[in-house]
């Protein structure tokens, strides 16, 4: 309990640190003595963070809108064909690696943001949709129809029975998408995007394990605080 | 004038025809039981209730007015619904689940709070212990309970039960059965209620309406059906411990005979012209039972033979048929009848027990 409660301000004082160039640099020199340049000269490390943020943000903020909707179309529409079409349709599209899809997203959309954007987006909307349309199914027949005889109209069962019944599972996957789109945006810079995957993909090219350690960190500690801030704002299931 | 009845109704699946010209009427503050083997069209007619089937030909009045006149949302919430695995909100509280309805119908909050406080109490479950309790923290008789507290939350005319104590163990499901009795007893509701178990059927019901493949087959009295089956199906479907099973219904009070017992401390041997006696303390609290072929002596205590078991005792409440099984299994003849506090009020033997199954077979001619 203690340590959970510790854990969100440990973590921002790490990004402080992380954010600050001479503490940054501070920190690489610990972890590399020998090397002559630690921070990545290129881009001021607040900036990365911020144009990583913002690709993520805005990329699972319209995921999760658009798994929310294909969940509640596909649950709605009572059609079983339609439901197996879109539930295969989400296990199967899951399976494809974020490299394949970013290479075949290049003929589209040309290098740079914009194929990077879709990517993400691709990737974000999966484990929203598969959570939410999951949760949907799972809320028991006998409470919905427990709801349906005491006389809720159809539209009060959805608001007032499945929607909250669900809830949680539909946290659970906007939490999943943000979390995988906060690593896989790091490969957006390979086509050209930016944020965190710059310094990871110059500490590759040009053998600097520093900018390498100062990417993937920075990436690592941002997805662990949304994580936290998740496991803070989540409703608790009661009972 | 019947708070509900059907007129030749009839319902299909497909091409399965599942009830069958249907008629039938409810009347106010009657118990009625519809029982039947699975596939009979009960569940069915049940569901034709309250507009969750709505049937194919024929017409069902409630309170003077043909169902399909109601809007289905609000019909039901007229009407109290218990199903068998409860279906309680496990989001809300105990409180807001028996709330359901009262909200529904827009009470204001202090109505709500009052009502939802007296149901509780109504149901057995103390408010302060239980209304802020979450249907995960309940057992599945108290979440029962709660179901039946919701069904009944907005004092509807009439209660409609779907197999309610199916999910719960022969024990509780006793318990509850006599739980339900009580609370029917002091509220006096039209109760429309489905069952596969008969001996449950002839517990509550002051009428049982047998179904077989979608037909009414027999529409009376726990009594008269027992007695007077109306065809071979009822005869096979109520078995051949007929008479037994009107001990269902019978309770030990009806049949208790008062006794003399030795009073401890008091060493006066009763004449009660036979060779053994129950043996109570100064404050009636039932202790044993003597044999006259002990040597008395003045230490009571040691000579007093305590019950085989610690549970050979019966109230007056119970019903014969338990009476009887609890005989056969403790060997006892007699057994003791005693209040709530273990005093001794008389006893009962199965000689009076077997007298009345005799009567009932008379009956049957």
């Amino acid at each position: 309990m203690k340590v959970d409660r510790l854990r969100l301000p440990i973590l921002l004082a790490l990004l402080a640190l992380l954010l600050w160039p001479p503490s940054l640099e501070w920190l690489l020199r610990l972890l590399f003595p020998g090397e002559a340049v630690l921070v990545y000269p290129m881009e001021r490390p607040a900036v990365l963070v911020t144009e990583h943020l913002a690709m993520v943000l805005t990329t699972s903020g319209l995921a999760a809108l658009a798994g929310f909707a294909g969940a509640l179309v596909a649950f709605l529409s009572g059609s079983a064909s339609l439901k197996r079409l879109i539930v295969f349709s989400g296990t199967f599209l899951q399976t494809v690696p974020p490299m394949a899809v970013l290479a075949l997203l290049i003929p589209l959309a040309g290098f740079g943001n914009t194929p990077v954007f879709w990517a993400l987006f691709f990737f974000g909307v999966l484990p929203v949709f598969h959570n939410a349309y999951g949760a949907m199914e799972t809320v028991p027949e006998e409470v919905t129809a427990a709801a349906r005889g005491v006389g809720l109209s159809p539209s009060q069962i959805f608001s007032q029975v499945t929607l909250p019944l669900a809830m949680p599972g539909i946290l659970s996957g906007i939490r999943a998408s943000l979390i995988i789109n906060m690593g896989t945006a790091t490969i957006g810079a390979t086509m050209g995007a930016g944020g965190l995957g710059r310094p990871i993909i110059a500490g590759i090219s040009q053998f600097r394990y520093p900018y390498l350690v100062q990417g993937a960190l920075t990436a690592a500690v941002l997805a662990l605080i949304l994580d936290s801030l998740f496991d803070i704002f989540s409703p608790r299931q009661k009972g | 004038m019947p708070i509900l009845s059907f007129d030749r109704a009839n319902y299909w699946y497909g091409t399965q025809h599942a009830v069958k010209n249907l008629s039938f009427s409810l009347e106010q503050g009657e118990f009625a039981v519809l029982i039947g083997p699975s596939g009979c069209g009960k569940s069915t007619t049940l569901k034709m209730v309250n507009r969750l089937l709505d049937p194919a030909e024929g017409t069902i009045l409630f309170m003077d007015k043909p169902l399909t006149s109601y809007n289905p949302v609000e019909l039901r919430r007229t009407m109290g619904y218990a199903i068998q695995n409860v279906g309680l909100f496990p989001h809300w509280s105990v409180f807001d689940n028996v709330a359901t309805v009262p909200r529904l119908l827009k009470w204001s909050k202090d109505t709500i709070r009052k009502r939802v406080l007296e149901i509780l109490e109504l149901v057995g479950l103390p408010p302060a212990k239980y209304q802020h309790k979450y249907p995960a923290e309940l057992s599945g008789g108290e979440a029962q309970r709660v179901g039946i507290g919701r069904a009944l939350a907005a004092d509807p005319p009439l209660l409609l039960m779907d197999e309610p104590f199916g999910a719960l163990d022969p024990m509780q499901r006793s318990r509850h059965q006599q739980a339900l009795l009580d609370i029917q007893s002091k509220i006096r509701k039209t109760i429309l209620m489905v069952t596969h178990d008969l001996d449950e059927a002839i517990l509550l019901a002051d009428r049982i309406l047998i179904m077989n493949k979608g037909q009414l087959v027999q529409w009376d009295t726990p009594e008269a059906i027992l007695r007077g089956p109306a065809n071979a199906f009822v005869r096979k479907f109520v078995g051949t411990d007929r008479s037994l099973k009107q001990l269902i219904r019978r309770t030990v009070g009806e049949r208790m005979t008062s006794v003399l017992p030795i009073v401890l401390g008091t060493p006066r041997i009763p004449d009660t012209g036979r060779s053994w006696a129950w043996v109570v303390d100064q404050e009636q609290n039932l202790k044993g039972w003597l044999s006259f072929e002990t040597t008395i002596h003045d230490n009571w205590e040691e000579i007093v033979s305590p019950l085989p078991g610690t549970g050979e005792v019966v109230s007056v409440h119970s019903s014969l048929k338990d009476a009887l099984s609890l005989m056969l299994s403790a060997g006892m003849k007699v057994l003791p009848v005693v209040d709530a506090a273990g005093r001794l009020l008389g006893e009962i033997s199965m000689d009076s027990i077997e007298a009345l199954i005799k009567e009932g077979e008379v009956h049957e001619g």
